[in-house]
């Protein structure tokens, strides 16, 4: 009897569980769904099975899908770019970049420069932070120290020397020494503005972070989602979309079907092989323009062979470049050639290697080297980077016959073995929101042991780049870049390869949509059609 | 049976420090350097020294791992180096994700490989054996991650009867994970209830129940089943096990929220107090559940019970 009993429980169990499970798919299709409270506004359409979402009136959520979630959204704890896009929200700078990479002010009114090293600020009067509390120019003062003495984000705060308070509402710069890259340090998320009193009082921002930006952060599911509201006291005024859901999805295709299912507006990071397919979709929109993400071949300058100028050059002619964005980008970017990022004002391709195998032979026969002595491995730390590696590895076969071999590497193996020179060649990238950051990191000898990886040592590149930035006239700092430019790329110190495109797929019926060549997007410009 | 379980439980100190030590020492040889990569390529020299310092990297290894050891005893599992945040928050806030998918798929594994493998041993070389056998043979070697993304292609996209990621729709986001996962552990549980039923109804006892006339059914349940478990037990038990560390590719599949891809992620942050934190969850889960797979055996069979002392 006992064992009967348990039998009829242990079936009964079963049954109940696969009831509510059946339940849950069939009665629950938008419970707790952000398109389910849509819905009950009065739409009949539903995400669920409309391909692209909907793009239903009266919708007010924005879900954004990313790969990688922030580990901190405290402006001065992090460096990450996923970290930057959730700044942007809740928090604004005294300048921002606007779609053009052009600064404009953001929480400044107006500013003067009486001298190339002083620097006045007006401040916005009546912009509130999201406790209530004006901010003024205590707070600037405040967080641009703050900035200074948090190692995440202090190389942007190198260039704001001496900070004063003259009055509520008029902040003084005095620099040392002129700062042409001043402004744009002050659009980092390092340089946000928060309360002074909260940063006195040691306030968790990671909890609760407090800024001027229009939304502000409601709920952080950790390794799940982050959620955000707008902000009704916006100095900018409240945004259109009143709630934002960032959500993390690792997968690549996971994001590419939510996004095709409904379940999301907006996709970050978009698998190179799914950007056709979103493109076919109707009812998605594909952003596929330019940035400033210059991808390379870095070399290591004191090693043999790639101490010899000409060898460089061979191997900077003999690869084809399109191949590469073909096979490893699946089209998403375009042939860079410039050892630096050629969308900066100054910047040229003259005096750069482009792919010729002609030349390249010629460059090889010059250098005095002979193929079978001049192997190299190159360290690919992605599967990107992997693809990326055997178009190298086969063009440096056919037109030098060198032999490449390809080594994997974790990303923290990557960093460490690159940045100390104990590597030969690798796979990088720089990104960056002026020539003079990418010049400072990638070539400056200063930056040797941490971002310089080709180890370029040069006394007249470091004098160039110091007269950079010491040159705050736009002309003449333009001159000066482009006189820099051509000095880099005659020496040639690494194999430019391609500049990454950005890439975002959303909802169609999403307005305003827009996104900088640096990565910035500003949510509060969006809105539903 | 009470000191029984307090003497398995005071034998999971010795392995816990056995498991902190060693992998603490493998994160510390293992190269990298956690503030490099927190900061990133772009960061300068004098940033990363100072980071260094902050998070008492430059202290000497038995330094180290002295302090960690030192907090953990008193129940703090550290400070992770890449969010700033206390380990034990991390850990608690997606631990309940790890265990509900484990729990769940486990069901759905059973659910699926009891049936099959009895009737398999049953029905021993005949069609349906072969289409059992084959089915288990299709959940181990389909790849958990192909068999996620078939799954929301079919019941999100297409039907869109399920959520395609995430854990923020209750049970309807736990169905797929659940099934892919389940899924793939079916294979191992349905195989091994087939061979020890095989084995269980060919005893001499299952003869002497089958000549005293017994209805096959009951022959099945109430007399071969339950010797039959015990090694498949055992399998359930190995199989929740791996399943709280294991189900990185799932959870990533699915954006689940669990520890398994945030421990994967804290090893290529060379996060060391994260990913011990995970560990030492791992470990003490794992020795938990093979205490409790101990206690069953006892329920089924008396004889093993009379034994706990």
């Amino acid at each position: 009897m006992k064992k009967r009993t348990l039998r009829v429980f242990a079936t009964a169990m079963v049954l109940s569980l696969a009831a509510s499970l059946f339940m849950g798919c069939s009665s629950g299709n938008n419970q707790g769904s952000p398109e389910s409270t849509q819905a009950a506004g009065g739409s009949t359409e539903t995400a669920a099975g409309g391909s692209g979402g909907s793009a239903a009136s009266g919708k007010d959520t924005l879900i954004i899908v990313t790969a990688n979630e922030t580990p901190s959204v405290t402006t001065n704890m992090h460096n990450a770019v996923a970290g930057d896009y959730l700044n942007k929200m809740t928090h604004n700078c005294l300048f921002y970049m606007d779609e053009n990479m052009a600064v404009q002010p953001d929480l400044v009114e107006s500013y003067e420069n009486p001298s190339d090293t002083e620097w006045v600020f007006k401040l916005k009067q009546g912009v509130k932070f999201h406790n209530g509390e004006e901010m003024k120019a205590a707070d600037v003062k405040a967080s641009l120290e703050l900035c200074k003495e948090s190692p995440d984000v202090s190389l942007y705060g190198t260039s704001t020397g001496t900070i004063e308070v003259i009055d509520d509402y008029t902040v003084k710069i005095t620099t040392d020494g002129p700062q042409s890259g001043l402004l744009i340090d002050l659009c980092h998320h390092g340089n946000a503005i928060i309360p002074a009193d909260l940063i006195e009082s040691g306030h968790d921002f990671n909890k609760e972070p407090i800024g001027t930006g229009p939304y502000k952060l409601t709920a952080w599911n950790k390794g799940e989602s982050l959620e955000f509201e707008a902000f009704s006291d916006y100095f900018k005024g409240e945004p259109p979309i009143k709630k934002v859901i960032w959500k993390i999805i690792p997968e690549g295709s996971s994001r590419t079907m939510a996004l095709e299912a409904g379940e999301a507006d907006l996709i970050v990071e978009v698998e190179n092989n799914d950007i056709s397919r979103l493109a076919d979709n109707s009812k998605v929109t594909v952003f596929n323009e330019g940035s400033t993400s210059h991808n390379f071949m870095m070399i290591n300058n004191e090693k043999a062979p790639f101490d010899n100028i000409n060898f460089r050059r061979a191997i900077a002619s003999a690869i084809d470049k399109n191949a590469i964005i073909q096979v490893a980008l699946n089209g998403a970017g375009t042939v860079a050639d410039s050892m630096v990022p050629d969308c900066f004002p100054g910047t040229t391709n003259e005096g750069a290697p482009t792919f010729d195998v002609e030349k390249a032979k010629a460059y090889f026969a010059e250098s005095g080297l002979n193929a079978a002595d001049c192997g190299f491995a190159i360290i690919c730390s992605d599967d990107t980077k992997l693809r990326v590696g055997q178009v190298i590895q086969s063009c440096l076969k056919e037109n030098l016959g060198i032999d490449v071999t390809l080594e994997s590497m974790d990303l923290a193996t990557y960093l460490d073995v690159t940045a100390t020179g104990d590597y030969q060649a690798a796979l990088g990238g720089y990104t960056s929101n002026s020539l003079l950051s990418y010049a400072q990191g990638v070539y400056h000898s200063a930056s040797i042991n941490a971002s310089n990886k080709t180890r370029t040592n040069e006394p007249e590149i470091d004098a160039l780049i110091e007269k950079i930035q010491a040159t705050v006239d736009q002309a003449e700092n333009e001159k000066i870049v482009t006189e820099f430019n051509l000095k880099i790329n005659d020496l040639c110190p690494q194999v430019p390869l391609y500049m990454r495109n950005n890439v975002r797929a959303y909802n169609s019926g999403l307005a305003g949509f827009n996104l900088n060549a640096g990565g910035n997007t500003y949510y509060d410009w969006m809105s539903w059609n | 049976m009470i000191k029984f379980i307090i003497k398995r439980l005071v034998a999971l100190i010795p392995v816990l420090l056995g498991v902190t030590l060693l992998v603490f020492f493998i994160l510390d040889l293992a190269p990298g350097d956690p503030a490099k990569t927190i900061l990133g390529e772009q960061a300068r020299p004098e940033d990363i020294a100072a980071l260094r310092e902050e998070m008492g990297l430059n202290d000497p290894f038995i330094v180290r791992y002295g302090r960690y050891m030192f907090d953990l005893v008193q129940g703090d599992l550290g400070t992770s180096y890449k969010t700033r945040d206390p380990v034990g928050e991390e850990v608690w806030a997606r631990l309940p994700n790890t265990i509900t998918l484990a729990l769940t798929s486990t069901v759905v594994a059973i659910v699926l490989a009891l049936p099959l493998g009895i009737i398999a041993a049953i029905k021993q070389n005949t069609l349906f054996d072969g289409i059992s056998m084959f089915i288990s043979l299709l959940g181990i070697s389909m790849p958990v991650f192909w068999m996620g993304l078939l799954l929301i292609l079919f019941f999100s996209v297409k039907l869109g009867w399920f959520p395609v990621a995430g854990a923020d729709q209750g049970i309807r986001s736990l169905v797929l994970p659940s099934v892919a996962l389940g899924f793939m552990h079916m294979a191992a549980i349905a195989r091994t209830t087939r061979s020890s039923m095989l084995e269980t109804i060919r005893q001499d006892y299952i003869r002497t129940v089958r000549a005293k006339g017994l209805p096959e059914r009951d022959i099945i349940t109430d007399h071969a089943l339950r010797n039959a478990l015990i090694p498949t037990t055992t399998v359930i038990g190995l199989q929740i096990g791996q399943m709280l560390g294991g189900s990185v590719l799932t959870e990533s599949v699915f954006a689940w929220p669990g520890i398994g891809r945030y421990m994967i992620q804290s090893i290529q942050g060379r996060d060391i107090p994260s990913v011990m934190g995970c560990i030492i969850v791992f470990a003490i889960g794992f020795a938990l559940i093979n205490l409790l797979v101990d206690l069953i055996y006892g329920f089924i069979d008396p004889r093993i019970k009379a034994q706990y002392k």
